[in-house]
């Protein structure tokens, strides 16, 4: 449905040292009924890759594919077209002030070209999706940045696109507001079927939402994939940092000291219902060593729970040792030893 | 007070006609004028929607070249040019050219200033449903500045009710003329104290009425 291919953009300077590599050699695909999202600091690239999408931006090299058609080769007539296709929500809501909630999703239908009445017929359907039909005739300076947002999303879904784009929607609100937005994404995902392609810095944005991830760092992608294997198993040291693992899990390495002289330590992470069986516990009968629990983090990658521990492992003889890494390793749980 | 009303009542009455007369006509005329041009210069900016330094710098350059002459001097200086489009370079149809010149380039600053405080995001939201750049500029960017258009606007009229009083000077009358040839050259106050109420009440009017329609199309 979304294709990246090759994809550069440069921004020109009036002198050549000016110009600003935004977006460097990005290759990826968002599939139909998807929710993509890009991950990175503010300036890696982010909104120019957004834009590319809907055409705000154009690439400098490389081919944006949407719905087949490279976005690039479209005529401005065809530009508009796809844009009608694709809704896109923003960090700072974009509302019209000086129009109601119900104005505000009908004038821009009435301008495609839908006549009155079905446009008021869409603005009543979708601000009931978004529960906000009772505030329609409002105005945006008189609603919470939650309700806000969800104006512009019920804007974006009248349009009955089939694409979502979602530029830092959820980074202006606080985190009781971001969870109704990401649950009302996921509900339009699932009931709607509409694709999302979202860009974000905010990492639980991702964990929430997101089937797959890419990481982009200063314009290119450090690492793509499912969230969970992303993240449960970064490779790349911006991809660590995100997930806000330190192998310690957050312990400070003077206070794991003395524990790392003697004995060793091992960092443990479990993916989805793989810990049914008390695992420590088996360990310790099976191979004579006594686990110890230092630290310990649980969380959820959209639907499946994943958990961290950080164990102190004595073992007295190395054989032991290994045979219990080997033993975690075979029950499906992700084992590394921990260099202090 | 009666005598007076009786001696000076049909002078200022038909004075205040001329000056409502050339206010209106000149106002209609350079809204229509001033609106495009301050919507031109917010599109052709570098960040508009179609950037084009070209037309932006020119128009921007007539613009401050027309705003920096003073009324009387810009009255004097079109005077061929009036008598081309006018025909006649006395009257109110003598006035209508200098004054629409005259307020139209000051329409199309006010109305510009009031467009660039729309907020970008909103601009790029309406471009990002695939709406056409005209419906974005007429049915949204001068919608959303309505208010603030209004009270632009307002102000104009202000100034154009005053530049009215130098049209005196080229047979147009008007209240400003009663009061120079009556209270400054005849020498009676008591015809320039009533014209002087009469345009403080207009503006005090006016000014209102701005004000209020405005505040009822801002929302924010």
């Amino acid at each position: 449905m979304i294709e990246f291919k090759n994809v550069s953009k440069t921004f020109r300077g009036q002198q050549k040292n000016q110009h600003v590599r935004a977006v460097e050699n990005v290759s990826f695909k968002v599939a139909d009924g998807e929710i993509y999202g890009v991950m990175g600091y503010s300036g890696a690239g982010k909104s120019t890759l957004i834009r590319m999408i809907n055409g705000l931006e154009k690439p400098t090299d490389g081919d944006v594919i949407v719905d087949g058609e490279s976005v690039a080769d479209l005529s401005k007539k065809e530009l508009l077209q796809l844009r009608r296709k694709i809704g896109m929500i923003f960090q700072s809501y974009n509302l019209l002030v000086t129009a109601t909630v119900a104005q505000n999703i009908i004038l821009p239908l009435t301008l495609e070209g839908l006549d009155k009445t079905e446009a008021e017929q869409r603005a009543e359907k979708y601000l009931k999706i978004v529960d906000l039909w009772d505030k329609r005739d409002s105005y945006p300076a008189q609603l919470s940045g939650g309700q806000r947002q969800r104006v512009a999303v019920a804007r974006a879904l009248a349009h009955e696109p089939k694409i979502l784009l979602s530029d830092e929607a959820t980074s202006a609100l606080d985190p009781e507001t971001t969870e109704s937005i990401l649950s009302l994404l996921l509900k339009i995902n699932q009931e709607l079927g509409i694709t999302i392609f979202l860009i974000t810095h905010e990492m639980n944005v991702i964990q929430r939402v997101c089937d797959r991830v890419a990481v982009l760092d200063a314009g290119v992608i450090a690492e793509e994939g499912p969230v969970v294997d992303v993240f449960t198993q970064p490779k790349q040291g911006i991809t660590r940092k995100f997930a806000g693992v330190s192998d310690t899990l957050g312990v400070p390495r003077d206070i794991l000291k003395p524990y790392a002289e003697k004995h060793r330590l091992i960092s443990l992470q479990f993916v989805g219902q793989t810990a049914n069986e008390p695992l420590l516990a088996q360990v310790q009968d099976k191979f004579e060593v006594t686990p110890d629990i230092l630290a310990g983090s649980m969380g959820y990658m959209k639907r499946e729970p994943y958990g961290r521990l950080l164990v102190y492992l004595k073992a007295d003889q190395q054989d032991q040792f290994d045979g219990a890494l080997e033993f975690i390793r075979s029950q499906d749980v992700h084992v590394e030893e921990v260099e202090i | 007070m009666s005598d007076f009303i009786t001696n000076w009542g049909n002078v200022i009455w038909e004075a205040l006609g001329q000056t409502l007369a050339m206010t209106s006509i000149t106002f209609v005329i350079s809204i229509i004028v001033g609106i495009p041009i301050g919507v031109l210069l917010v599109v052709t900016r570098f960040d508009g929607l179609h950037p084009n330094r070209t037309v932006y710098s020119i128009s921007n350059w007539v613009i401050n070249i027309l705003r920096s002459l003073p009324f009387i001097i810009l009255l004097f200086l079109i005077l061929p040019v009036t008598k081309i489009v006018a025909g006649t370079t006395i009257g109110i149809r003598g006035v209508v050219l200098p004054l629409v010149v005259y307020a139209a380039p000051y329409i199309g600053r006010l109305v510009e200033s009031s467009l660039l405080e729309i907020d970008p995001g909103t601009i790029e939201a309406f471009r990002s449903m695939g709406i056409s750049n005209s419906k974005i500029i007429w049915r949204v960017m001068v919608r959303e500045a309505r208010g603030s258009i209004i009270r632009d606007l307002t102000i104009a009229a202000i100034g154009l009710i005053g530049a009215t009083a130098m049209a005196g000077l080229v047979g147009a009358g008007g209240l400003g003329d009663i009061a120079y040839q009556y209270g400054f050259q005849r020498y009676q106050p008591d015809v320039m104290y009533a014209t002087i109420i009469i345009l403080i009440v207009l503006v005090q009017i006016l000014q209102s009425v701005g004000n209020v329609i405005s505040a009822r199309l801002k929302k924010d």
